[in-house]
């Protein structure tokens, strides 16, 4: 009988490649499954069907058939392999033309189909994901002074005031000081400075002052940060300031 | 049929590249390519002595970022120029914005110097320990509120101390 590109001789238990000239006699096993598979060929045959056994010899183990079933298939190599089918949950399967490779079954198609939409659905999401996060990615937005204050020296000359501070509310404290600071500025006759920044730690315990300012074409700068674990806290005051020479 | 995956194949193909360029841009977001050295001096005022003088020391902070890395150097001086103590940290640093940058120490080192400790040096002692024992890190943002890098300078805030600070461009 043909199968494929082989033929097989029921009596003698050889198959033969027609083409390659190869010849094998099939063992026991291989020679059982074949011969169960032709004499259903176009309906599944079962795992337990395939296993046969009588009195002259045992069943075959489930692992047997599955090996026969294997070595059947590399016989009628790759170009007909697919003429032995197992078929999901029913067994096994002898064709009797090999299915054609371009156009596979409607169960293929509906395989391929499912996992290039799978492919598709992960891709778009993770586009979805991108996207998204490109939008919601808000760079962090410089930071405004509380107060923004000009002051002027008993000579006219301007500086600018900076409070800055984490809130909005709750800065008596901060703005107690900056009063000070306004103050003792506008006392001085000049000055080098002509930024001041200040600002209060945000446990309170520490005010930070940072004069910028400029002398003879050279950059200026002056940090104090004064601590105060003092109730109530006093950090600067007009004497103070003036000792530590603020007018510069 | 053969036509149909053309067209799947085809529409995988645009959403992988349009996701490429998305990922592009991300990367991009956070790439840490940024070099920045500052040098603050500052003069620390301790006011807790009720009656008698203010306690006074001078604080120098070398700030060095370099890639993904930065280091954080706090050196604490007396009056006469003896050291006062230091503490040296270092840690990753990310760029959130231009001029804005999260800084997450994760190892710190302090020596003692002569005398007691600087309050401000007690503070940031204080502060960070809290942070690495608990979280394991002690997370600082800088943003540079002013800077003009032909006269080597920069005005920068340390968050979330609050802390202002002027400081020295270094090249």
């Amino acid at each position: 009988m043909r199968i494929g590109d082989c033929w097989f001789d029921e009596a003698s238990g050889e198959l033969t490649h027609q083409h390659d000239d190869k010849h094998w006699h099939l063992p026991r096993a291989e020679r059982h499954v074949l011969t169960t598979l032709i004499a259903h060929q176009g309906t599944p045959v079962s795992k337990f069907d395939l296993r046969g056994g009588g009195d002259e010899y045992p069943p075959l183990s489930d692992s047997s058939v599955a090996r026969a079933v294997c070595m059947l298939r590399s016989y009628l190599g790759p170009e007909h392999e697919m003429l032995i089918e197992t078929v999901k949950g029913k067994g096994y399967l002898l064709h009797r033309h090999t299915p054609s490779k371009a156009a596979p079954s409607n169960k293929t198609g509906w395989r391929y189909c499912q996992r290039h939409w799978l492919i598709t659905a992960l891709l778009a999401l993770l586009l979805l994901g991108s996207v998204y996060y490109l939008n919601h990615h808000t760079e962090p937005q410089p930071s405004v002074p509380l107060v923004k204050q000009a002051l002027f020296t008993q000579s006219g000359q301007q500086l600018q005031l900076m409070l800055y501070a984490n809130s909005r509310t709750n800065n008596q404290l901060l703005l107690q000081q900056a009063a000070v600071i306004s103050t003792v500025v506008q006392s001085c006759h000049s000055t080098v400075w002509h930024e001041i920044y200040a600002s209060l730690s945000h446990d309170k315990q520490v005010l930070n002052m940072t004069l910028r300012g400029e002398s003879k074409g050279q950059s200026l700068v002056r940090n104090l940060k004064i601590s105060d674990a003092r109730q109530p806290k006093d950090f600067i005051n007009q004497l103070w300031l003036q000792g530590v020479n603020l007018c510069g | 049929m053969a036509k149909s995956r053309y067209w799947n194949w085809a529409v995988n193909l645009a959403l992988l590249l349009l996701l490429l360029i998305a990922v592009f841009k991300i990367n991009q977001l956070h790439q840490n390519s940024q070099q920045l050295m500052l040098n603050c001096s500052s003069e620390l005022y301790d006011r807790r002595l009720a009656q008698s003088e203010d306690a006074e020391h001078y604080l120098v902070v070398d700030l060095q970022i370099k890639g993904a890395n930065a280091v954080v150097n706090y050196r604490y001086f007396d009056l006469d120029g003896s050291a006062a103590g230091s503490i040296l940290m270092d840690g990753d640093v990310e760029r959130l914005a231009d001029k804005q940058y999260q800084v997450s120490i994760n190892h710190k080192q302090e020596l003692p110097g002569k005398g007691q400790y600087p309050a401000h040096l007690q503070y940031v002692s204080y502060i960070s320990n809290l942070n690495l024992n608990r979280d394991g890190n002690h997370l600082m943002s800088l943003e540079i509120l002013d800077v003009d890098a032909s006269k080597d300078y920069a005005v920068v805030r340390f968050q979330p101390s609050n802390t202002v600070c002027g400081c020295r461009l270094m090249h």
